[in-house]
């Protein structure tokens, strides 16, 4: 059905080749230090510092628009996060070598899901309005990232040592991870026969030409995108060269074995989507002035801890709470109308609320797109002048903030929102046609109802009101 | 400065989207006109909304009460700016239906970027629309999945 990417040349020798990811790093990974620099030691003024409008604009703008579509987790096989952490636990950074150092303590089972990153990912959305505003903060936000990666990944092990920041931790790496299966890439085994039959297993155990999967899973059984950091060590090391890269239909395996943490990820991310607009976009100046948590400029003294405390008292509220409960009493009424004793509440509720992946996606996207059509010409100017000294580089550091179709931003933003609606509604028949099968209809209407209302809601406060 | 911004407009977009702002500034002393007085500071309006009939001409009095900030319409493309202490008006007819965000357009402070409030002119059709359409298009996509299924079972 899709196509196998592998069958282009150019693509094949770039996956098997050990190069070819080293090399993407370096650029990623130089472009980070000049961020985390400028960050440090540029100028305070957010929207003239590299390290706010390059990333928080730019680089978001990009992975939200255009990564994750294309190409699902594709960014993790470029992030320089955790490079560091690979090159030296491996002690090589083109060649495979033989052994991974680590400590070898065992990663709790507990916390074998993604709960630590949705907490990872509230965290962050708590300190936003530092993080998104102060270079600085952006700046020690990348660097405990990167720190934290070196400690965890050369720490603790699951059945390899590898990317267990990235799987467990990474505030980013959880919502890729949902919304990557919303993308049209996928690494998967061509043939799941051969697989079966495989007794060598170099794609979990690694062979001289590729490592064990850094990942923690089993390449050869994938069936979802969630977990893969596409990092294409098992193209490599597959003895049979069955594994591959390939399009395929955006969704897809969206609902390949739900989970409660992927459930809650999702409404985290939708909840902070709607609070996001309200707070940082809204006109409702109480809120402004909670996310204001403080008048100095670096941010280093006096922060206002009442207002962290109320803002983070708002996003969990929404996140954990409201969305959560909303959800169950419509999950209840779900089952109630399928007349159907089989299937427990936990399930409907957990495999119903996977409904908020795309409707929060889509939410996302408006957000960072009119983001980037009101704030983009901040990019234009940054890049001349990426630390705010008065630099030239490429003549347009004059260039003045211009909005662009300033107009059509609401209806860009709605667009995008009534574009989830769709897709959260076909996640929803799918979902009652998989449990519900003559009851499909019937037991679709509460979620409907539910997307309906949380779609309204995203307008009020996010496009038009 | 203003060239340059027009020409990227057009080069990018062409010439007819990067169409004049409807609002026009006017002479003081109309007689029918909306009248608001709003104070600018560190990092909202007040008041934060603004909300007019289409048709009316408003005034808006703009005063600054710390920094220099900006005052710029979405989709008006109008902008102002008005430092401490200062006083500016601003008038034009409010000609588009719709919600509008008000935005400072001189960097204030780290929060700036955020400093929005909004313009209102009602009847504001646009708004209404999307309530309806963004409620009924869950439905409309449902029934349509239904039909697409029962189509299916026809056929086989
Ligand atoms: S999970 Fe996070 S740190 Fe890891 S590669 Fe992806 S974005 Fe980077
Ligand atoms: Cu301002």
């Amino acid at each position: 059905m899709g196509i196998d990417l592998l069958e282009i040349k150019l693509v094949k020798r770039l996956a098997n080749s050990r190069t070819f990811r080293p090399l993407l790093l370096l650029i990623s990974l130089a472009a980070f230090v000049v961020l985390i620099l400028s960050g440090l030691i540029g100028t305070p003024v957010g929207n003239k510092n590299a390290s706010i409008v390059l990333v928080w604009i730019l680089w978001f703008a990009a992975l939200m628009i255009i990564l994750i579509p294309l190409g699902g987790r594709i960014w993790c096989l470029a992030c320089p996060i955790p490079s560091l952490s690979e090159w030296i636990s491996r002690g090589a950074i083109v060649t495979k070598s033989d052994r991974i150092a680590n400590l070898g303590l065992k990663w709790p089972k507990r916390l074998d899901n993604i709960w630590m990153q949705n907490f990872a990912f509230l965290g962050v959305a708590i300190f936003s309005p530092l993080i998104l505003t102060r270079p600085r903060a952006t700046a020690y936000a990348l660097l405990l990232f990167m720190f934290l990666a070196l400690i965890v990944d050369m720490s603790f092990k699951k059945s390899r040592a590898g990317r267990m920041f990235c799987r467990y931790l990474c505030p980013i790496g959880g919502f890729i991870g949902i919304y990557s299966s919303l993308g049209a890439l996928e690494v998967r085994s061509k043939d799941k026969a051969v697989c079966r039959k495989c007794s060598l297993k170099t794609c979990m155990k690694g062979n001289e030409r590729g490592y064990g999967c850094p990942w923690q899973v089993y390449p050869g059984g994938l069936e979802k995108n969630a977990y893969c950091g596409l990092c294409l060590e098992c193209i490599k090391s597959c003895a049979y060269q069955n594994m591959t890269v390939q399009t395929r239909m955006p969704g897809k395996d969206l609902l390949n074995k739900p989970r409660l943490d992927e459930a809650f990820k999702g409404f985290i991310m939708l909840g902070s989507a709607g609070v996001y607009s309200a707070a940082y976009f809204g006109w409702w100046n109480g809120l402004k002035n909670i996310i204001n948590f403080s008048d100095d400029i670096f941010f280093a003294s006096a922060i206002r801890w009442g207002r962290v405390g109320a803002f983070a008292a708002l996003l969990i509220g929404v996140t954990l709470v409201a969305l959560p409960a909303v959800h169950m009493g419509f999950a209840w009424l779900t089952k109630t109308l399928s007349k159907d004793d089989e299937q427990s509440l936990r399930k409907i509720f957990t495999e119903y609320a996977y409904f908020a992946v795309p409707l929060g996606f889509m939410a996302w996207i408006g957000f960072v797109a009119g983001m980037l059509m009101i704030n983009g010409s901040y990019i234009i100017s940054t890049v001349s002048d990426p630390f705010g000294f008065g630099w030239n580089l490429f003549g347009t550091a004059g260039y003045s903030w211009t909005p662009y179709f300033s107009g059509l931003v609401p209806y860009v933003q709605f667009a995008s929102i009534l574009a989830g609606g769709v897709m959260a509604s076909i996640v929803t028949y799918g979902v009652s046609k998989k449990h519900f099968k003559d009851r499909a209809f019937l037991t679709s209407l509460p979620v409907a109802l539910e997307i309906a209302v949380l779609s309204a809601l995203m307008v009020i406060l996010n496009v038009m009101p | 400065m203003l060239k340059r911004r027009d020409f990227l407009k057009t080069m990018f977009f062409g010439a007819a989207v990067a169409a004049s702002p409807a609002g026009v500034l006017a002479k003081a002393g109309d007689a029918d006109v909306k009248e608001f007085h709003i104070k600018l500071s560190r990092y909202s309006y007040s008041p934060s909304t603004i909300r007019v009939k289409q048709g009316d001409r408003v005034r808006l009095i703009l005063e600054g009460m710390d920094l220099e900030h900006g005052f710029y319409i979405d989709g008006y493309d109008l902008n102002v700016t008005v430092r401490h202490a200062e006083q500016k008006t601003l008038e034009f007819v409010a000609d588009k239906q719709g919600a509008f965000k008000i935005r400072c357009s001189v960097v204030c402070g780290p929060m700036h970027p955020f400093m929005t409030g909004k313009f209102v002119v009602e009847p504001n059709q646009p708004f209404w629309t999307a309530i309806a359409l963004s409620m009924l298009t869950p439905f409309a996509a449902l029934i349509f999945m239904r039909m697409l299924d029962r189509r299916r079972d026809d056929g086989d």
